[in-house]
């Protein structure tokens, strides 16, 4: 009986024009746009892109000449740099000293400043390429000024720090980009595939008086919530599939900077694996949650203003991982609901296989379904939630 | 074959009780047509819905052929038809075929016994130039008649309809009206709920009037006719209600 209920579900829900902008065609066109702008936007400050400096008019030509010899960037000489910056005709604002070389000769100590918003990519961009110039510019002077009052220059490094990624570097911006997207397109496509099959399911059937008719039949309550339950699992999880596909399609085929940053000709199986694992758990778990709060709504109104705030649940958890290191996740992060999905997935992208944590995570998420299902059956037994208006 | 048994049925809204129907008595002997009589909100579709099994009551109980509605709800529902309001239960997104099929699968017909029933319902009801077409597109006549095939799939032998004429149109009426009289003939036990007194005349045998969950009168329309010294319906009604004594 549950197999008749769930392809009759599927059936109905197939035909209803808005499941499948939510679940097929919505996903794929947020994917395509989501891609599109960070292989567009997100990586174009690259080499190539030449950013707009403003300088003081007055600076030192010392200076001046510093500063030319970096790529990509290029000085506009003003009388108030800074107005420049704040105008939006530049990213950044330099100030020197006009004396500049004079001061440092006498041990002035002149002063440069750099004049920039700390929330713009391209002026932390710049800012950076500037500092570390007139750092080794700096060194240099300080290893004239040593040479000259006979000091060994290498005295003034005693160590060397060497800085070493855990994954090979280039795998390093790979992993944290497959492992941003993965978990925005499960979060996302998961959610918004099951929500108009939920809505529907439960307070919708409950508006239009189908589900009296459907309680009056001899079939078992449980049954009807099961089937109900699979249907709303199984278009989360289609929508995800889809979703995956789309971007990964759009990724090999469409993009530059994003086919290269990825690598997905190496990691395609871990990808495709723990998307798989992430996009099944998390539509199944998510499925129970949509259920019982369509069962609480007693119109289809009532249920979209419940289901609203589970889209931002979802988005929790993804920010809270979003500076976790997979190296850094614990035992908490694998049995807390939802979080543990999100926790697996980064784990099996940065190539950690460790069956404990999937144990894990499919244990606490197949306890917290159990708990709301049961809760949603034993809602669905009493005719205050099953009628609606009684 | 019916017998209910001081049923009452209480609801709690926030801090406020609600008796819906109060200590209500009758029984329904097998083949019979009951007339519900009632104002909207008198208690009428809260004793159908217990009745149906899907409603339980606060106290009381209800059998239906010597078996408890809510100790054997499934064998119950088995024997039980349907009709809520006069074109609900339908899923729109499906054909009339794929609603009656859905449902007859529910109620555990066979495949093959589920298209004779189909077959025989859309004859009956001349439904057979659309059977296939999608729900939503159809007009209310159509609606109801696909609703009540739907609470006939699996020719049970209770019949319970709630206001079942309420929004349509004259001509769909009195087919309505012409097909309970079938079912009549062919020894189905109907209780159908209504506050259109022609047509409980026209129909019904005995009655049951409710007012404000009580049960105010109880048995057949010649007696009533009798007891009140006239054969107006409306003017019994409202006489019964302004005296408003239940009957225990």
């Amino acid at each position: 009986m549950i197999k008749h209920i769930y392809f009759k579900e599927l059936k109905d829900a197939f035909r209803d024009k808005k499941t499948l902008w939510l679940s097929i065609v919505i996903p794929i066109l947020f994917n395509i746009a989501l891609v599109y702008f960070m292989d567009n936007f997100m990586f174009s400050v690259d080499n190539e892109e030449v950013i707009d400096v403003s300088i003081n008019s007055n600076a030192d030509e010392e200076v001046v000449s510093w500063l030319e010899e970096l790529e990509s960037i290029k000085f506009i000489s003003s009388e108030n740099p800074v107005e420049e910056v704040t105008d939006g005709n530049t990213s950044l604002a330099v100030v020197v000293a006009d004396n500049f070389t004079e001061a440092l000769a006498t041990n002035e100590k002149p002063v440069i400043e750099l004049h920039g918003d700390p929330i713009s990519t391209k002026a932390s961009t710049v800012m950076d390429k500037i500092t570390v110039l007139l750092s080794s510019k700096k060194e240099i002077l300080v290893g004239n000024t040593l040479q000259e009052q006979g000091v060994d220059v290498s005295s003034l490094e005693p160590f060397t720090i060497n800085q070493l990624s855990l994954s090979p570097e280039d795998d390093a911006t790979s992993s944290y980009m497959v492992s941003i997207f993965a978990q925005l397109i499960i979060v996302l496509a998961v959610i918004m595939g099951g929500l108009p099959a939920s809505t529907d399911l439960f307070a919708g059937e409950k508006e239009r008086k189908t589900m009296e008719a459907l309680i009056m039949t001899p079939v078992k309550r449980i049954n009807i919530v099961t089937g109900k339950w699979l249907t709303i699992s199984t278009l989360g999880a289609m929508s995800g599939v889809f979703s995956v596909i789309t971007f990964v399609v759009f990724v090999q085929l469409f993009t530059t900077q994003m086919k290269s940053a990825m690598q997905l000709d190496q990691n395609l199986p871990f990808f495709v694996t723990s998307l798989c694992i992430g996009i099944f758990s998390f539509a199944f778990l998510i499925a129970a949650i949509e259920m019982l709060l369509s069962m609480i709504a007693k119109t289809v109104k009532e249920a979209q203003n419940y289901l609203s705030p589970i889209s931002m649940l979802g988005m929790v958890p993804y920010f809270i991982l979003l500076m976790v290191s997979p190296h850094e996740l614990t035992n908490l992060h694998f049995l807390v609901p939802i979080v543990n999905i999100f926790a697996l997935i980064k784990q099996l992208i940065a190539g950690i296989y460790e069956i404990s944590s999937i144990v894990m995570v499919l244990g606490s998420s197949a306890v917290f379904i159990l708990l709301i299902f049961t809760a949603a059956t034993f809602m669905f037994k009493k005719s205050k939630w099953v009628l609606g208006d009684s | 074959m019916i017998q209910i048994d001081q049923v009452t049925r209480v609801f709690k809204e926030k801090k406020k009780t609600v008796t819906a129907v109060n200590n209500v008595s009758f029984s329904i002997e097998k083949g019979e047509v009951i007339g519900l009589l009632g104002e909207n909100g008198a208690g009428k579709t809260t004793l159908l819905r217990m009745i149906a099994g899907i409603l339980e009551p606060t106290s009381g109980g209800i059998s239906i052929n010597n078996l408890d509605v809510q100790k054997n709800p499934t064998e119950i529902k088995k024997t039980i038809g349907v009709l809520f309001g006069s074109e609900t239960g339908l899923y729109d997104r499906l054909t009339a075929r794929e609603n009656l099929q859905y449902f007859a699968r529910l109620y555990g017909l066979s495949r093959h016994h589920t298209e004779n029933q189909i077959e025989l319902l859309a004859t009956r009801f001349g439904m057979k130039d659309y059977l296939d077409r999608r729900v939503g597109g159809f007009s209310k006549g159509m609606r109801q008649k696909v609703a009540i095939a739907r609470t006939l799939i699996h020719d049970p032998q209770v019949i319970l309809l709630d206001e079942p004429t309420t929004g349509l149109d004259i001509t769909s009426a009195n087919m309505f009206r012409e097909f309970i009289h079938h079912l009549q003939n062919e020894g189905k036990t109907i209780i159908f709920s209504s506050h259109i007194m022609e047509e409980v005349q026209q129909l019904c045998e005995a009655i049951v009037m409710i007012h404000k969950g009580n049960v105010v009168y109880n048995g057949t329309l010649q007696n009533l006719y009798k007891e009140e010294e006239t054969d107006n319906l409306n003017y019994i009604f409202m006489s019964k209600i302004v005296r408003g004594n239940s009957i225990d």
